[in-house]
């Protein structure tokens, strides 16, 4: 006998696919910030390089106030 | 006497056919070659169409399977509460994916609100997995969440620490130039 195909009844079809919409526009929003979270990452990022920097600078300076004061006959 | 050893004229009862003198062409071999009688391959192929292009015959229509209503079956297991996802955390930075056109799709069975709509066994088996492998990586990205929430408590910290430190150092550089530069004046 030839196979016969058996279907499944979907009683609130039209309900599912609202749901399925709604979870489709959810993706777009974290999508969107998801990428806004990446963009506040990198600069994030920028800040901290420019505060490692900066403190290198300023230990330079310290550095050298410190040689300035112990030893001053070498400046 | 002399019947008895001439010999006696037959007479046919029914008359020889004359036979008809017959137009002398008619057995007459043509004078044309043999060779002009071979059918080269070209002349199949042109009889019967070998170059023009094929039209393949047209699928009939498969008339669709009839719905039948089916017995009602079980009702399904009641769905595992999932956990409260977190208010709002970060997540990691991922590669951006190219977005991909969706195309609206049309409700095939618009217009037809009435009666049940029935879908095949298999598409709904499948559909099934496909929930189920959504549900896990749902409980992946909580889990992701829960991290990225730890780490962002830690990265609070660090930076009050920071803060105090600079503030620290920066107090007592004015202390230093202060006594430095307060006995010049």
């Amino acid at each position: 006998m030839e196979r016969m195909p058996v279907f499944i009844k979907v009683d609130e079809y039209n309900e599912v696919l609202n749901v399925v919409r709604l979870v489709r526009k959810k993706l777009e929003e974290s999508k969107e910030t998801l990428a806004r979270i990446h963009e506040l990452k990198n600069e994030e990022d920028h800040q901290l390089e420019m505060w490692q920097s900066t403190l290198a600078e300023v230990e330079k300076k310290i550095d050298f106030v410190d040689h300035s004061l112990n030893e001053p006959e070498q400046f | 006497m002399g019947w008895l050893f001439g010999r006696k004229k037959a007479v046919p009862k029914v008359p020889f056919p004359q036979g008809q003198a017959g137009n002398p062409k008619t057995l007459r071999f043509p004078n044309a070659k043999s060779e002009d009688k071979v059918i080269q391959p070209k002349q199949v192929k042109a009889a019967v169409g070998f170059e023009k292009p094929m039209n393949p015959p047209q699928a009939k229509p498969i008339p669709k399977p009839e719905a039948k209503s089916l017995p009602p079956r079980k009702p399904l297991p009641a769905p595992v509460a999932r956990q409260p996802l977190p208010s709002k955390g970060p997540l990691p930075p991922q590669p951006q994916a190219q977005p991909v056109p969706v195309e609206p799709r049309v409700n095939p069975f618009m217009g037809n609100d009435e009666g049940p709509l029935y879908i095949k066994i298999n598409v709904y088996q499948r559909i099934l997995g496909e929930v189920g492998l959504l549900h896990k990586e749902l409980n992946e990205l909580n889990h992701c969440n829960r991290v990225l929430e730890n780490s962002e408590y830690n990265e609070e910290a660090d930076f009050a620490k920071l803060r105090r430190s600079m503030k620290q150092v920066h107090d007592k550089l004015l202390d230093v130039d202060k006594r430095l530069f307060s006995s010049q004046g």
